[in-house]
């Protein structure tokens, strides 16, 4: 019935680490493709057709991190062409796709956790490691929005001086130039303020008390023991030496055998459970509204 | 019966085939071909699609059907002229390849003799090898005459018996290639028998228990089938000769293996039907074949007619090296250099390598006006002709080239279009990006954002398209990986160059890493004034097709170059200490290699170190 964002704080935590996790330390072009997918996919059902901007953003980020791998790596046996007396490769291109790959779709993971993890449920989660963590990273999550409204105030003032003239490219780009080094000087200014203000209230001496009581249920056990499950089975899989491929300078891989669909099948349905939490949710409140 | 049967050994075993089966087998690939190309008989096949080839791939069938039975060709000797009139053929090898095969339709034509002057020797050991082949056709230059080749020959023997187009070892495909050229001299001259008996030794030697061989680490069929021409070729019969059958295996054993069921060949045992592997088993078997019957070494064609030329006609042909004077009234008769062509139709490799390469050179047309006002092109050509490498590749039988080439091929055929032509490309690039300035102009105008600045931001935008585009220097990986060895008219002197990585020989399971430790053998090169190690080195990597990573920036005039990896050997690979570093006779240099500016007799040495270079014998610089 909850949907994923409702479970508890920590089982999420843990839940992302571990699709983000393999995805780092795993360079096996399926597991990463099914990262960047999951990633996406779930980012789009949670966020419909939204934010389409960010989606060309990380589409061009896509491109240029693909694109600069075979311009500065250039081992590997199949040269497509040579520039500059250095040859550029297939296998450096589709490490460089991998690696884009792999770097993008964790960054949509991240988008995610950022959307879930509310700093209220980030707090939870820090408060019981350190107390000083979590002062830290609330404050700096704090800095993100209000960075945001601060250019935006600072961007009208400059407007209704007459400074920003918004006709030309140039002019365009100086004028948010000035506003960034507006924003950053305030943000230095205001840093010091703030952290002088919460000395003199006594922050970071004790333990934080939270507003919400986050309870493990029932579900988040279950979750969390098919998360651990999941991502056992996928590990013993990389440990195993199932899921391996070389690159440089030849591509080859790890022959496919029981191991590498076992690891695989577990990692994709590992990506894909918060999909299947949110889908089964919104059948459900369908179910019951039909009822009415 | 059945005792006396048991009783003789092996050699009832390898004596498998007979000549009726050999012949059975060259049926069987000339109905492959027929199905494959849908033709209903032999000279349907000829007039059809080996005409349609011609100067692309037909080439070596035609030799193949030349020297089997009796076909009509002319259909594909005038599509071949056709062909050779209209294109520029810039490989040497290429133009003794198209020499061979008119000979083989029994052509006239003096392009056979023509080509001799400019092609032999120009592009390495290949190109002294098929020019034997048309001098031994009984065509002749003012050049070269077969004495003086063959002396050339002998004296590219390595000591180990075999012959290589680069590299410390004997190779079998060029072993067996050199030994089918020199095959009508064996009898004749002791020089060239005992030559030829050591490289029958070394081939012997090299003979798998399959009855195969192995070149460059895959066994493949076309090193054995180019053993069983030379062997043919001796007029030796590789079913009855003890050095070449092993544990009762002979050539033909070890060429059935990639033999398919359809009657084609594979390259190897991945069991996929092969072009080039299918041929060179075609005109081997046919070659032994004709051994049986007491017939010629199968590259002195029965059926070669002598030159015919016409009167005033004889001024240089279709050679791709001279720079043709074409007299008005004999232009229909020879060969024009056709300065258009962006196509070289393809090295000796036809089968293997079908992407075309442009000819790398300028263009010049010059009309002469005057009596009728003939119109005269003439083709420059640098000195990079395209095709080398793709040459090199069918001489080592594939596998090698070494890993530069083989898997590539499906990626670079579409890769090849946008960048064949040298420099061309960045004339369309600069006007593609000047023709996006200018229609981003117009929108930005249009949408009536008309403050000039806007109008600079896209220039400035434009300009530094332009400045990557005038800065990198994209060049094919044929035109780059020419496998031609330099001459520097300008040369001071030479200095000699090896590339080794003993310290790690042995230690690894890497295939790059050579048992012996060697990737580049002690060399020679030409050295021009103010050339570098790195020159060198880049020099070296063009030549041989060896892999070299360097980074930092090359060229300039303050340039660090740093070289990270050789041979796909890279630093860091073996320990964090370890790496590439040079010395220069002996003494370990401390500048970089962009710096060290070289003199006349100086002795590089690339070095492997796993220990900063206290594993090696250092002395360093004062």
């Amino acid at each position: 019935m909850r949907s994923f964002s409702e479970y508890n704080p920590v089982v999420i935590t843990i839940y992302i680490f571990s699709v983000t996790g393999i995805a780092m330390f795993c360079n096996y072009p399926l597991l990463i493709g099914m990262t960047f997918f999951g990633g996406v996919l779930y980012y789009i059902v949670r966020n419909g057709r939204s934010h389409w901007r960010s989606h060309i953003f990380f589409f061009m980020l896509f491109v240029v991190l693909a694109a600069a791998n075979p311009l500065v790596s250039h081992n590997g046996v199949t040269i497509l062409f040579v520039m500059n007396d250095n040859p550029v490769t297939l296998e450096a291109l589709l490490y460089g796709i991998n690696s884009a790959a792999m770097i993008v779709g964790v960054l949509y993971w991240f988008r995610n956790f950022t959307q879930i993890m509310t700093s209220e449920k980030l707090l939870y989660v820090t408060g019981a490691l350190s107390p000083k963590l979590s002062l830290v990273l609330s404050m700096s999550l704090r800095f993100v929005p209000m960075f945001h409204r601060q250019s935006e105030s600072v961007s009208d003032a400059q407007k209704a001086m007459g400074l920003f003239k918004e006709d030309n490219v140039i002019d365009d780009i100086r004028g948010k130039m000035r506003i960034f080094s507006i924003i950053i000087t305030w943000a230095l200014e205001n840093g010091i303020i703030t952290a002088d203000s919460m000395a003199a209230r006594g922050f970071g001496t004790g333990r934080r008390t939270h507003f919400t009581n986050f309870r493990f249920r029932r579900g988040d056990i279950i979750f969390l023991l098919t998360d651990l499950a999941l991502l056992g089975i996928c590990v013993a899989a990389i440990a195993g030496h199932c899921l391996e491929l070389d690159f440089y300078p030849k591509i080859r891989g790890s022959a496919i055998g029981a191991g590498a669909i076992a690891g695989a099948a577990a990692y994709g349905l590992l990506v894909l459970m918060p999909v299947i939490i949110e889908t089964e949710a919104s059948l459900r409140w369908r179910y019951l509204k039909l009822k009415i | 019966m059945i005792l006396i049967l048991t009783l003789v050994p092996a050699r009832v075993q390898c004596r498998a085939y007979t000549v009726d089966e050999v012949e059975s087998l060259i049926d069987g690939i000339i109905a492959y071909k027929l199905d494959a190309t849908g033709s209903g008989s032999v000279q349907d096949w000829i007039n059809g699609d080996l005409t349609d080839g011609a100067g692309a791939y037909s080439e070596w069938y035609i030799a193949s059907l030349s020297q089997y039975g009796d076909y009509d060709l002319s259909s594909y000797e005038a599509a071949l002229r056709n062909y050779l009139s209209s294109n520029n053929v810039p490989s040497a090898t290429s133009r003794e390849k198209y020499s061979l095969s008119l000979a083989a339709a029994g052509s006239t034509d003096p392009y056979m003799a023509d080509i001799i002057d400019t092609s032999v020797g120009q592009q390495g050991i290949m190109s002294w090898i098929y020019g034997l082949h048309v001098l031994n056709n009984g065509y002749t230059g003012s050049k070269y005459n077969t004495s003086g080749v063959i002396d050339t020959l002998l004296s590219l023997q390595y000591s180990d018996g075999g012959w290589a187009i680069f590299g410390a070892n004997g190779d079998i495909d060029v072993t067996a290639m050199t030994i089918s050229s020199l095959a009508p001299y064996y009898t004749q001259r002791s020089d060239v028998h005992s030559a030829v008996d050591r490289g029958l030794a070394f081939l012997s030697q090299r003979q798998q228990s399959d009855g195969g061989y192995i070149s460059f680490g895959t066994p493949n069929t076309e090193s054995t089938a180019q053993v069983l021409l030379s062997l043919s070729s001796l007029g030796i019969d590789c079913e009855e000769d003890d050095r070449f059958i092993k544990d009762g295996n002979s050539l033909i054993d070890g060429m059935m293996q990639y033999h398919l069921d359809n009657g084609s060949f594979s390259h190897t045992n991945d069991g996929a039907s092969n072009e080039s592997a299918t041929v060179q088993a075609l005109y081997s078997l046919i070659a032994y074949k004709r051994m049986c019957s007491g017939r010629g070494p199968f590259w002195v064609f029965d059926s070669r007619q002598p030159v015919k030329r016409d009167s005033g006609g004889s001024t240089g042909s279709g050679s791709g090296n001279a720079v043709k004077p074409s007299v008005p009234g004999t232009a229909t008769d020879v060969h024009p250099d056709n300065g258009t062509s962006s196509d070289n139709g393809a090295a000796l490799t036809d089968n293997r390598t079908t992407s075309p390469a442009a000819p790398a050179g300028v263009t010049t047309t010059t009309s002469v006006s005057g009596t009728g006002a003939v119109s005269v092109t003439t083709t420059l050509l640098s000195s990079k002709t395209t095709g080398k490498l793709t040459t090199l590749s069918v001489t080592t039988s594939g596998s090698s080239t070494a890993e530069l080439t083989s898997s590539s091929r499906a990626a670079e055929s579409g890769e090849k279009g946008g960048i064949a032509k040298k420099n061309g490309y960045k004339v369309k690039a600069v006007i593609i990006i000047l023709t996006a300035a200018g229609v981003l102009c117009i929108v930005v105008f249009a949408a009536g954002k008309r403050n000039y600045k806007n109008f600079i931001a896209v220039a400035a935008a434009a300009g530094i398209a332009i400045t990557v585009v005038m800065m990198t220097n994209i060049q094919s990986k044929d035109d780059y990986y020419n496998g031609e060895k330099v001459h520097k008219d300008d040369a001071i002197g030479t200095v000699t160059m090896t590339i080794r990585c003993d310290t790690i020989a042995g230690k690894s399971d890497s295939e790059f890493v050579p048992d012996d430790g060697v990737i580049l053998d002690v060399t020679e090169f030409d050295l021009a004034e103010g050339e570098t190690v790195f020159d060198i080195l880049t020099e070296a990597a063009r030549t041989y097709c060896i892999q070299v990573e360097n980074k930092g920036s090359a060229g300039s005039a303050h340039g660090m170059v740093y070289i990270s990896g050789i041979n796909y050997i890279y630093e860091m690979d073996y320990g964090d200490l370890s790496g590439w570093v040079y010395h220069v006779n002996g003494i370990t240099p401390s500048r970089n290699c962009g710096d060290y500016v070289l003199e006349d007799g100086d002795r590089i040495e690339w070095l492997y170190t796993c220990e900063l270079g206290h594993d090696l014998d250092e002395v360093y610089e004062e």
